[in-house]
């Protein structure tokens, strides 16, 4: 069992008695013992699902300090030169992440390629890899660049264990967190960013709990249990998953940002209302912008970015979207995803090149299908459920439109459209789905998302009333689902 | 305090959100406590039936299968029918209790054998503590919980039946609103695809599937009822219901097999009367006009609505 951040383990025994500790041993002035105490927690955190991988990352932390020390260190000489070192800790880490996430996808493409019948490792992939992994390459590439300080082990083991973000992200920087760690007046209990803390991390237990989870329901009706799905089924569907993503994925920073909070630390941001972007690249600059960050910094720029003429611009473009769909998951369908979308940047570069210019509407319903069509390669198990999908989208399996219609869209009929009852019930036995979709529009579209909201967060009375209803909605709704709570999808990349 | 000041201190702000916010979960709480006492424990229209009269020779155990399915019949006028959703074994041995405790001269009692009557879902079903908590109350179900709002059968559902409560009262209070409405839906114009697709979410809502095991304790429960039947000299016959087609023919070959092979078992060993099975398409005998979507979209069984159009 995980600990999550929306289990009762989590909220009602973790982290209060963490959060008392950890500033009790600051008012003592045990700022050390505090900070060993933080990693200690982090680590327990992360053992909780299964102490077995413990082993891994405190091997893969030792390894990396050790690494990233030699590389930072201008005076002392070395038997190997710095790239070599650079290359064999990259490659190491690299290694370590292919083992566990990658083997068995090798194994099958090799039999399949090969006619061969060996057998599949069924790896458990430890919790977290790819992103204290991606954190550590950083750290890497940067003591290289000779960028980073010289960081005590503790210090180090914080920066990559902090349980907030250690789970799924965002992925952060060391020169973002270090500082932050060392500075005297973030040991101290500071009641505002308690409050906004809490605040954000309600926010985002909201979204996750009562949007996502509500979305997932239909996301898997359509995509794991249908056989077929007409026209709005599979639009439902997609759609569903389109929101279910954001609002888990989101939620999930949210809560992240708002526990680091509490601890006196800042997050960087991660989403930056992504679905009002109208174009693709806005798109990549509001959606999981640390991992943006990490592929532009680590592969896209070092590939030789906009460099080396447009041809190479193109390659390097959809290089690092492919490395960045494998780096989701171990599939051809994220590896396409991640193609589609390379693809889709060096489109848009070319179209920006040719000086046209279309309607902001245009471009956002252009933008905003294109990534809900994507998303559906993204979420298939297998090619044929993304087929499933896709030919409904398109009309394949028919049009069928609820009976209520019929009277006044009748010409319809003519066209082969079909008006019944239960035109949705692949997916949903209700048309409450409809209802969540639009509502989910309206947010994405027109409400402030969580940077803006603790950019401009004000103790007043409408923070208070917001706040109040959160917590009693989702203090109702743990009744309403008594003992149950669902995992969040990033911790499956 | 001036609750039209625009900030607060911090820690004021605090204090506020968590007293409000304790304040109103503990009022809800309350409520909670009291509707589920009141209303989810109070006795069902049928058991309150059974306690005032008592001379039936024949009565009926089983799920809505037999609360529709068998009033076609008309099987006698001194009939009772205790079939109600969601009465699976566990349930159906404490109606049986109750038949014999208010009901002394019962002679024949129906049991439904439908497949469902032997699945996880017949046990795991929160809706039957919910529903049948009065009877349940007495027996260990591994769920107990010192508030019943709390209960994790109870919980889930709590929000939901409170809101159709609400809702109901509302409603009866506008008359004009209970004026028959037109029949809409037709039986005959649902495609084959979406009564294949309707019957697969039947089997999906039993968590049927090519693997699916029969539940020991439904099992177990089941042939205590027929036991406490006999011991009472109660004549007992099993009885499967009308269904579609497409929910007959479908059905997945270990589930078909199990439940057979089974009903054979128990027949020979309590010497049970032959089982009288209506394996047939309920459209063949209904009325094909239906109100909602809801009443041709469970292919299991026949629906009240459907019944009352044909006699």
């Amino acid at each position: 069992m995980r600990l999550l951040f929306n289990s009762y383990e989590f909220i009602f025994a973790f982290l209060p008695i963490t959060f008392f500790i950890y500033f009790y041993l600051n008012y003592k002035r045990l700022t050390e013992i505090s900070k060993g105490f933080l990693v200690f927690s982090s680590l327990f955190f992360y053992s909780w699902w299964n102490i077995t991988y413990l082993p891994i990352i405190l091997s893969s932390m030792l390894f990396n300090y050790v690494i990233g020390n030699s590389l930072n260190n201008k005076e002392s000489r070395h038997r190997f030169s710095k790239k070599s070192i650079l290359t064999f800790g990259i490659i190491s880490n690299l290694s370590l992440l292919g083992y566990f996430k990658y083997s068995d996808f090798m194994i099958e493409n090799f039999n399949l390629t090969f006619s061969s019948d060996n057998e599949l490792l069924n790896l458990a992939l430890p919790l977290a890899i790819s992103f204290f992994t991606f954190q550590q390459i950083s750290y890497l590439v940067d003591s290289y660049r000779c960028e980073t300080k010289e960081y005590d082990f503790l210090n180090y083991a914080l920066f990559v264990t902090f349980f907030p973000q250690l789970i799924a992200g965002p992925i952060v920087h060391h020169k973002e967190m270090m500082p932050q760690f060392a500075q005297i007046r973030n040991k101290i209990k500071n009641y505002r960013n308690i409050v906004m803390g809490l605040f954000i991390f309600s926010m985002g237990l909201f979204k996750k709990v009562i949007i996502a989870d509500s979305f997932a329901v239909w996301a898997t009706n359509g995509f794991d249990i249908a056989s077929t799905l007409n026209f709005i089924e599979a639009w439902a569907t997609s759609l569903s998953y389109t929101f279910q993503l954001y609002f888990d994925f989101s939620g999930y920073t949210d809560m992240a940002i708002g526990l680091a909070l509490l601890f006196n630390i800042k997050l960087p941001i991660n989403f930056n209302s992504p679905y009002k972007a109208t174009t693709i690249q806005d798109f990549w600059r509001r959606w999981h912008m640390t991992l943006s960050r990490f592929l532009r910094d680590y592969v896209y720029l070092p590939l030789g970015g906009n460099r080396k003429g447009e041809f190479r611009t193109y390659n390097n473009l959809l290089a690092t979207f492919i490395i960045g769909g494998i780096w989701h998951g171990a599939g051809w369908t994220f590896i396409f995803w991640g193609f589609l979308h390379g693809m889709a940047l060096v489109i848009h570069r070319t179209w920006g090149k040719l000086g046209f210019k279309i309607w902001a509407w245009l471009a956002w319903l252009i933008t905003f299908n294109f990534v809900n069509i994507a998303w559906v390669f993204f979420r298939a198990k297998e090619w044929d459920d993304a087929v499933m999908v896709l030919s409904g989208m398109i009309g394949l399996n028919g049009i069928v439109l609820p009976e209520r219609l019929g009277s006044k869209l009748s010409f319809l009929s003519n066209y082969g459209v079909e008006f019944t009852k239960g035109a949705i019930y692949a997916v949903s036995e209700s048309n409450l789905v409809i209802f969540y979709i639009i509502i989910a529009f309206a947010v994405v579209l027109s409400l402030n998302n969580s940077t803006l909201i603790i950019k401009n967060f004000k103790t007043s009375n409408k923070n208070l009333l917001i706040f109040i209803v959160t917590l009693f909605v989702l203090a109702t709704h743990s009744i309403y689902k008594l003992g149950e709570n669902s995992e969040f999808l990033y911790f499956n990349f | 305090m001036n609750f039209y000041i625009s900030t607060f201190n911090n820690k004021k702000f605090l204090f506020l959100v968590f007293t409000v916010t304790l304040l109103m979960i503990i009022m809800q709480f309350l409520f909670l406590e009291y509707y589920t006492r009141e209303k989810t424990l109070v006795m069902d229209p049928q058991t309150k039936r059974l306690v005032e009269k008592h001379n039936y020779k024949l009565a009926l155990l089983g799920t809505s299968h037999t609360n529709y399915g068998d009033e076609m019949n008309k099987i006698d006028s001194e009939m009772f029918n205790y079939g109600m959703a969601y009465t699976y074994p566990i349930v159906m041995y404490q109606k049986m209790k109750k038949l014999i405790a208010f009901n002394p001269n019962l002679k024949y009692l129906l049991v439904e054998s439908d497949y469902h009557q032997f699945y996880d879902s017949s046990f795991t079903e929160s809706a039957i503590y919910t529903t049948y908590a009065f009877l349940l109350k007495d027996i260990k179900t591994g769920n107990e919980n010192l508030f019943y709002s709390l209960n994790r059968e109870i919980a889930p559902t709590l929000h939901k039946r409170i809101f159709v409560n609400l809702k109901s009262r509302i409603w009866d209070l506008d008359k004009s609103k209970n004026d028959p409405k037109p029949y809409e839906g037709d039986w005959s114009k649902v495609s084959q695809k979406l009564r294949n697709k309707y019957n697969m979410a039947r089997y999906n809502s039993f968590g049927f599937s090519n693997d699916s095991e029969m539940n020991e304790n439904s099992i177990d429960y089941y042939q205590k009822t027929i036991e406490l039947a006999q011991k009472n000299n109660i004549k007992v016959i099993l009885i499967r219901h009308p269904q579609t087609n497409e929910y007959l023919e479908n059905m997945y070959k270990n589930i078909k097999i199990n439940v057979d092979k089974y009903i054979d078992v128990l027949s020979i060993k309590y010497n049970l009367w032959d089982t009288y099975n209506l394996s047939f398409d309920i459209g063949n005998i209904l009325d094909e006009k239906y109100e909602t979507t809801r009443d041709y979209s469970q292919m299991d069984r026949s629906y009240n609505f459907g019944i009352r159009r044909s006699y």
